[in-house]
């Protein structure tokens, strides 16, 4: 299957391939897209998408599009959310910016309209290169954090555990949580 | 007006074709030939005075394939070819029936104003250096010359000299006025004078960004400024703010009937890596001229020319759809 990816570094598009592969059970082929695309904040995330969804359909030979963008501060995507959108939720706000470009699309000879894929990494993307380490790194805690409890670990925590194998504040919550 | 230059094994065009209009805006990543491209106008102006070497794109310097520029104009198409018979690192060299071609292919290109060329690459630190004073004072490509030729200019020129006043005003408020001094004998510099206390402020003591600014708002205003200009990365220390300016100068060369000019129409070429700048070019999708790179080599290609562009644009600022990669144009896929 040949996906292109919307991410905001080369180092995640690398890590995304490889999950994606996996999930997909496939080798992911490359497109003909001249580059790699890449964001380089949320905001330019949103203002984006829309057109870069519209060139990998209409301008490349790609079968889908793989966007992952960090949940930051936002509320977590709860099951709740899948009966009615939630505004500030992330992956409710991608998934309407897709929606709404998906239905304005016109097919390509010879292709079918573009799937796109949206992830959400809570609260980032170091989450999930992390978890394997630490499976306590998924949404119920960063819930729980986001609900006052005493959770201490946040997205600069999670970058410095991934640079030098170890953060303070990581480790002092994991402890917690063992206990 | 040159409308297009084929590339044959040129340095890193290997075989490309940069379509040109009159103002024309290249973007793409470091090392897909932008310079290159430029540079061969120079290269065709003076085709004797560059080695094999300089010429000959890396792959090809041991085959025999010839190195080609050809330019295509409004009403006419030239061609200046270098044979296979130099050897790396000698002056070009070329059979005597050659030579005689390019003569003729320089008269012609005399003819057509293709010699008229300048690139300008500016260097703040040189656009302040003190020049001799001389009644011919030209801008180099780094921008040294710049005293002489606005001195010239308030000679030869006074009422352009004052609305280059008047615009060096509005472009910075702060200051109102352009000033010359004399800090050693037969040696001239600027200097701009403050609005409020009406200071006097060495160019050396000027921010980079005014000096740069300055250099681009003193060329719009030349009475004869060359046929062709080109430009390297113009917001090189320019504030996002200020580039609207520049884009301003630039249009005045090149549609000088917009600005109350009489004189010809300049050819401007400029590239760019700024987001911002290639903002300002929204409305003007046929300037814009997108560089890649991949395995073939580079390729040159209109952003008009890209399939459905003005559905994928709409609305989204032209700048940040050139960073996410969708139009090509920055740094190669893994």
């Amino acid at each position: 299957m040949k996906i292109a990816f919307f991410s905001e570094s080369i180092a995640d598009e690398s890590a995304l391939r490889i999950l994606v592969a996996g999930i997909l059970g496939e080798e992911i082929e490359q497109t003909n897209l001249p580059n790699r695309l890449e964001y380089r904040s949320s905001t330019h995330l949103d203002r984006n998408l829309p057109a870069v969804i519209k060139a990998v359909h209409y301008n490349s030979d790609a079968d889908a599009l793989v966007v992952v963008s960090d949940s930051d501060d936002s509320p977590v995507h709860t099951s709740e959310h899948e009966e009615t959108s939630v505004e500030k939720c992330r992956l409710c706000q991608l998934r309407r910016a897709v929606e709404e470009t998906l239905l304005r699309l016109r097919p390509v000879a010879g292709k079918d309209i573009i799937k796109v894929a949206v992830g959400v990494p809570v609260p980032a993307i170091e989450a999930w290169y992390l978890f394997r380490r630490n499976p306590q790194l998924y949404e119920t805690t960063w819930i729980r954090k986001q609900n006052g409890e005493k959770i201490t670990y946040d997205r600069k925590s999670l970058r410095s555990c991934l640079k030098t194998g170890k953060d303070k504040k990581l480790d002092a919550d994991l402890r917690r949580f063992d206990g | 007006m040159i409308e297009k230059i084929h590339y044959k094994n040129f340095k890193a065009l290997r075989d490309a074709t940069l379509p040109l209009g009159r103002f024309t805006l290249i973007v793409g990543a470091n090392g897909t030939g932008k310079t290159t491209a430029i540079n061969a106008l120079n290269i065709i102006i003076k085709p004797t005075s560059f080695s094999w070497k300089e010429i000959v794109s890396a792959s090809n310097v041991n085959k025999d394939e010839p190195v080609e520029i050809e330019i295509q104009a409004e009403t006419s198409s030239h061609k200046i070819a270098w044979g296979v018979d130099a050897k790396e690192g000698q002056e070009v060299n070329r059979p005597e029936d050659f030579n005689s071609q390019i003569r003729k292919k320089l008269h012609e290109i005399k003819i057509n104003n293709f010699n008229d060329f300048k690139v300008f690459s500016f260097d703040s630190d040189k656009i302040a250096e003190s020049v001799s004073v001389s009644p011919n004072s030209e801008l180099n490509k780094n921008g040294k010359g710049l005293a002489g030729v606005l001195d010239q200019l308030r000679d030869s020129e006074p009422e352009r000299f004052e609305e280059l006043n008047n615009e060096l005003n509005r472009w910075f408020p702060e200051y109102d006025r352009i000033l010359f001094d004399v800090p050693s004998e037969g040696k001239k510099t600027f200097l701009l004078r403050t609005l409020l206390g009406k200071y006097r402020i060495k160019a050396e003591d000027l921010s980079d960004g005014t000096r740069l600014a300055l250099a681009y708002l003193t060329i719009s205003y030349l009475p004869n400024p060359p046929k062709i200009v080109a430009f390297e990365e113009p917001e090189k220390g320019i504030h996002p703010r200020l580039l609207r300016k520049i884009q301003d100068a630039m249009y005045r060369l090149a549609y000088p009937e917009n600005y109350g000019e009489n004189r010809e129409p300049v050819q401007v070429i400029a590239t760019t890596h700024s987001p911002y700048l290639l903002d300002l070019y929204k409305e003007n999708p046929e300037e814009i001229v997108i560089a890649n790179k991949d395995e073939n080599g580079v390729h040159f290609e209109r952003l008009i020319d890209k399939p459905h562009y003005e559905e994928v644009l709409q609305d989204a600022p032209l700048g940040e759809i050139w960073y996410s990669g969708v139009l090509g144009g920055v740094p190669a896929q893994i």
